[in-house]
């Protein structure tokens, strides 16, 4: 893990970021493309602000809202705002740990990034190219970089297909290695992510939980990527499992120089694991620092109640719990200006009506709250 | 695995039996038997009561329920007959044959007439379900659903009077008669009586094609929608497979196994028949064939036609479990 990779988000973006959220989105799920670089015109800002050329994933302002609600002709009159105006990048073989309640959108963040679901609007910059603008077939060819592990190793592998064939069928498909070399590719993939080669033949459901999350692991690296989505990837298994898949994570990470994000709700895993962390809330980030910074100072007061609820294997102190009041919000009528504000114990007059910015305060660590002075 | 078959025959035997006694039962309460039908029904002969009892005692019609059944099943040494343990089912009442042979004579018609629609309409349906199902909700799946709503709909008696009405009577591309071949046919020659029963098949296959199509259809697109909604699917995609390669390989494997229980549920229809539409396009299968000894009180006929489509049914059971262990990697079969 690389500590000096600690940068600073341009405090330019804030701007945009706070101004957008309010505004409907034009494109609906099936007209992607077209409808996005439509979008793009209308913000010819956007396009002047240089990438950073460390980062190897750029979001910028990427929304993901779906129909809630239809009228009579089918066109939707609500939306729920899984993802709502994120913005975000990640340096070169560092990890990037998302952290927030279940709901808040942090999987369809993950899925959005990789276009497993068309984006509202917004960018997402991979090695300098928007993939939301890439057509089916060259996104296809660039889909072997970023891969995804689920969270559910149990229905995320084909039941007809053997190991072999599914750790090995999209290495075919893009032409990864030689046919004659692929069975012994996989093998290699195989043994480096811990499981034997007998397993080669075997179908899914002759193995554990945990077997099956290095067969997805396997099968996602099998394709040499450089960025992975790790959505939730232990929160099925067992706690022993747990650590032995994470230390995999790690040991890949290492090895082939990738670049993560790591979804969970684990606030002890993602604090081993990740270089940096943000905190969303209702589809939103309100925080995001590195680890160091955002684990020893949680600045926004959402932040400060999750992490007071991670245990402290201490008997003798007595942790500070701050117990949220009220339940999280529906994101279809998320509330008016700071979407916390209906459980917020700071909460002020001026947070029910203007939306705070989502501001850095020095050594990168940025937060959107009222708290903090806003000029 | 093969202790499992022998043990799953043996339940089959067990299931053939009971389906005999109920069937034997059913067919003795039915009002009016085979000789009161045939010898009163024409008014220009008169029979004596002594010489009707005569012929019922022939048939075996004067026997009680339990009698008739014992004779039934483990022959009568009076007739001749082994018995329906010995798969002897008796003489044919209306046909003067045996019945196992009036069977054999017309099952094959009947055979032909449907696996000549299965063929087409089953890989039609599967294609159609799944391209529906790709597209959900699309311009396409709306006019399919439409459509074969409508096949599934119409009786089809009422469905083959319509398209015998249009493509017979009105327009004239097809024989009025019926049948299988046309009658002013005089010695033709082999190809001639094959394009001639070609075409004569053409409607009801027609009809057998459209009112089935439909419920394949469905069946096919309601589980292709569930397995393209899993995740594996969600994770083909993310390793950049082909849409191609994601629908056919990933999500038509998998929707493969649902549908062998339908194909294996086909089993006793293939060979059985159909009651109606045989009879309205006068075609000599052997649904015709039951039909009209049903009509008469052929007993024997009809317990042995019903013994046969019981047999086709339990097979039909027993082949679609051993289906599932081919085409299901998750399924072994263990005592």
């Amino acid at each position: 893990m690389s500590d000096e990779t600690l940068n600073t988000l341009p405090a330019d973006e804030e701007n945009a970021a706070a101004e957008n959220s309010s505004a409907l989105p034009s494109a609906v799920e099936e007209e992607e493309t077209a409808a996005l670089a439509q979008a793009e015109e209308e913000q010819p800002e956007e396009e002047a602000q240089p990438l950073d050329p460390n980062a190897l994933l750029e979001v910028r302002h990427l929304k993901k809202h779906f129909p809630a609600k239809k009228d009579f002709f089918g066109r939707p009159v609500s939306f729920l705002k899984a993802v709502d105006d994120v913005s975000f990048k990640i340096e070169k073989g560092t990890t990037l740990g998302i952290v927030g309640e279940s709901g808040c959108g942090k999987t369809t963040l993950g899925r959005t990034i990789l276009r497993l679901q068309p984006a509202t609007d917004g960018e997402v910059y991979f090695d300098g190219v928007d993939i939301n603008k890439l057509n089916t077939k060259q996104m296809n060819a660039l889909r072997p970089q970023m891969q995804i592990i689920f969270q559910d190793p149990y229905s995320s592998l084909s039941p007809r297909m053997p190991v072999g064939e599914i750790i090995g069928e999209a290495v075919a498909q893009h032409k990864l290695v030689p046919k004659t070399e692929l069975k012994e590719y996989v093998l290699e993939v195989m043994k480096s992510c811990g499981l034997p080669y007998h397993y080669y033949e075997r179908y899914p459901h002759e193995f554990s939980g945990g077997q099956r999350q290095r067969i997805c692991i396997a099968t996602a690296l099998a394709l040499k990527p450089r960025f992975v989505v790790c959505d939730e990837p232990v929160s099925a298994l067992d706690v022993s499992i747990q650590a032995q898949i994470i230390n995999l994570l790690k040991d890949m990470q290492e090895k082939m120089g990738l670049t993560y994000i790591f979804i969970s709700h684990d606030l002890s895993v993602v604090e081993h694991i990740s270089n940096k962390v943000g905190v969303m809330y209702l589809g939103s980030l309100v925080e995001y620092a590195s680890t160091g910074d955002i684990f020893d100072n949680p600045m926004h007061p959402y932040t400060e109640a999750l992490f007071s609820a991670v245990p402290i294997p201490d008997p003798d102190r007595h942790s500070k719990r701050i117990i949220l009041s009220g339940d999280i919000p529906s994101p279809i009528n998320a509330p008016a200006g700071c979407k916390f504000h209906t459980r917020c114990n700071h909460c002020m007059d001026i947070c029910r009506e203007v939306a705070p910015k989502f501001k850095d305060y020095g050594n990168g660590h940025m937060v959107a709250c009222h708290l903090y002075p806003q000029d | 695995m093969v202790k499992y078959i022998i043990k799953r025959l043996l339940l089959c035997v067990l299931i053939l039996f009971g389906v005999s006694v109920i069937l034997y039962l059913l067919l003795r309460c039915v009002p009016g038997d085979y000789v009161t039908n045939k010898f009163t029904a024409n008014p220009n002969v008169e029979m004596s009561e002594e010489k009707l009892e005569a012929m019922r005692e022939i048939y075996g019609l004067n026997d009680d329920v339990f009698t008739g059944y014992f004779k039934w099943l483990f022959g009568n040494p009076a007739t001749g007959t082994k018995g329906a343990i010995l798969l002897d089912f008796g003489t044919s009442f209306v046909y003067d044959a045996p019945v196992s042979e009036v069977i054999a004579d017309h099952m094959w018609i009947s055979f032909a007439l449907t696996l000549l629609s299965l063929v087409i309409y089953y890989p039609l349906a599967v294609y159609l379900g799944t391209r529906a199902a790709v597209k959900q909700y699309g311009a396409f799946d709306y006019a399919t659903t439409v459509l074969t709503m409508v096949g599934i709909s119409f009786p089809s008696f009422f469905f083959s009077a319509i398209i015998v009405k249009i493509f017979a009577f009105d327009l004239g591309w097809f024989d009025t008669s019926l049948g299988l071949n046309s009658t002013g046919l005089i010695n033709p020659s082999g190809w001639e009586l094959f394009t001639d029963t070609a075409w004569h098949l053409v409607l009801p296959v027609l009809v057998v094609v459209v009112l089935s199509i439909g419920s394949v259809m469905r069946y096919t697109r309601t589980n292709m929608l569930e397995v393209l909604s899993a995740d594996y699917i969600r994770t083909a995609r993310a390793k950049g497979l082909s849409e191609r390669s994601v629908v056919y390989k990933h999500a038509f494997k998998n929707t493969m196994i649902p549908m062998v229980t339908v194909l294996a549920g086909i089993l006793p229809g293939l060979f059985g028949g159909s009651m109606i539409l045989e009879d309205f396009f006068a075609i000599d299968g052997i649904g015709r064939i039951a039909y009209n000894a049903m009509n008469q009180g052929d007993i024997p006929f009809v317990m042995g036609y019903n013994m046969f489509l019981a047999l086709l049914t339990v097979i039909g059971m027993l082949l679609t479990d051993i289906m599932y262990v081919v085409v299901d990697p998750r399924v072994k079969i263990t005592n």
